[in-house]
């Protein structure tokens, strides 16, 4: 599990840092009502404006505690194993 | 393991984001750091040798009002900074002189239209004027402002005094005391935008517009608040018939308006606005477009809303005018909070800019962030007339 949650918490990261490299937080434009730089129009944009928007909230509400749990786990599981080899 | 992890950091994600009190409202009454970046950028930005930027264009690509009120909040915001920071004054007022030369030589070579919607050309005028008040109304209140400051100008009085004489004739023909910003629209963020405009000129010029300003406010009482919602209504037709009822995006600048003109029932909208608009999630604010009364569908004044929360981009940019106005900064921080996690902040050296927003969300924010000094200002003034001549 604790594999599960540090993959997931890495992959949303890294789709945060490309969206971020290749300048899609332009198309963030399409919040106001604006035609983000370099679009035709808004309705063109709207589609890697909604792509944007997932990634970033998906960055900032799930990939920190996806990575704490992750770490925890980890934690958990080395404690776990010591305590036994100690018991053994 | 993973819920008390998210649980832990959703409750805590708030500290990240929300400005506390002191950093909305500095003690000594100066300019926030928060709004301190955004007047840089605003500043540099009018400075440069193209006042109409590419920025410019793609919002006037989507409504070319933006571009008429991204001015107009500027100006307003300036004026209020130029009073909190007097040794700088003399820069701001370059500035907003800058917006103002700017704006009435568009509006004189393309005319009003320039400012306006396509569909003002889509049907006659009902006033022989053929004039909008959103357009007359937003420039009497910029130099209103300007004059605030400084009154050096000879050309700004007389601007400020045709625009005058045209809203009151416009608004005065009616037995609605309004008039149209299109064809046969009234709209109430327009309306009481120009009172204002008319209230600060009081203090100015020592006229009075009493008659007209009480003449709308007791029709606005009687006729346009919402029965179900207690709220003002958007729009309506010059026969007085209700086109749009309560918007967030239109309420809190209507409140914001009427501070000057009757503060209990500008207080009185603000409370239900709040009530009814205001939400917000883990320390997060927003403004609904609609109340749960009356919802309708998306157009092209609110922009952009969330499904389910309902949170709505131009509602929420208002609402931290609302906010702003009545020094309800526990409402600001939550709205503020919102625009740093999902508005995009990007600093460029001394200043900063939100890529989720366009030039009238930036200047909405740094009006918000400034208020006080210009309402109290014009109160001042007028309290000090109020004993001289009429």
């Amino acid at each position: 599990m604790k594999r599960l949650f540090a993959v997931i918490s890495l992959l949303i990261t890294l789709a945060w840092l490309s969206l971020r490299a290749l300048g899609w937080t332009r198309y963030a434009a399409v919040l106001s009502g604006s035609v983000p730089e370099g679009a035709e129009s808004v309705g063109d944009s709207t589609q890697r404006a909604v792509l944007l928007l997932a990634v970033h909230f998906a960055f900032v509400l799930f990939a920190a505690p996806l990575a704490l749990s992750a770490l925890g786990l980890h934690a958990w599981d080395v404690v776990s194993r010591a305590r036994s080899r100690r018991a053994g | 393991m993973f819920v008390l992890a998210l649980a832990l950091w959703l409750s805590a994600l708030r500290l990240f984001y929300r400005p506390s009190a002191t950093e909305l409202r500095p003690p000594d009454q100066s300019v926030s750091a928060l709004a301190r970046p955004l007047i840089e950028r605003q500043v540099a930005a009018w400075s440069a040798s193209e006042a109409s930027t590419p920025e410019i264009h793609r919002m006037r690509a989507s409504n070319p009002e933006w571009d008429l009120m991204a001015r107009t909040y500027l100006v307003l915001a300036l004026a209020n900074v130029a009073l909190r920071e007097p040794s700088r004054a003399g820069e701001y007022v370059l500035v907003i002189d800058r917006v103002i030369d700017d704006t009435i030589a568009l509006e004189r070579a393309r005319g009003q239209g320039y400012f306006l919607l396509p569909y003002a050309r889509a049907r006659a005028w009902v006033h022989p004027s053929q004039r909008s008040l959103f357009v007359d109304g937003e420039v009497a209140l910029m130099v209103a402002a300007r004059r605030m400051l400084r009154d050096d100008r000879e050309d700004f009085r007389r601007v400020l005094g045709e625009r005058a004489a045209q809203i009151e004739a416009q608004m005065g023909a009616g037995p609605i005391a309004s008039a149209e910003s299109y064809p046969d629209e009234c709209w109430t963020f327009c309306n009481t935008v120009a009172l204002a405009a008319l209230r600060v000129r009081e203090g100015l010029d020592g006229v009075t517009h009493e008659a007209l300003v009480q003449r709308w406010l007791g029709y606005a009482r009687a006729r346009l608040v919402d029965r179900s919602t207690g709220l003002l209504v958007s729009s309506y037709t010059l026969d007085g018939a209700v086109r749009e009822g309560p918007e967030g995006s239109s309420i809190y600048m209507v409140a914001h308006d009427l501070a000057l003109l009757d503060r209990r029932f500008a207080e009185d909208q603000y409370r239900r606005a709040r009530a009814l608009l205001n939400g917000e999630i883990l320390g997060f604010g927003y403004a609904r477009e609609w109340p749960a009364q009356s919802p309708r569908g998306a157009d092209i004044d609110s922009g952009p809303t969330v499904p389910w929360v309902g949170a709505n981009a131009g509602a929420s940019g208002l609402a931290l005018l609302g906010a702003g106005s009545f020094d309800d900064v526990g409402t600001l921080a939550g709205l503020v909070a919102s625009l740093e996690l999902a508005a995009f902040p990007v600093r460029e050296g001394r200043t900063k800019r939100y890529l989720a927003s366009n030039a009238v969300g930036d200047a909405v924010l740094l009006y918000s962030l400034v208020q006080g000094p210009l309402w109290s200002a014009v109160e001042r003034r007028r309290a000090a007339r109020a004993g001289g001549p009429r």
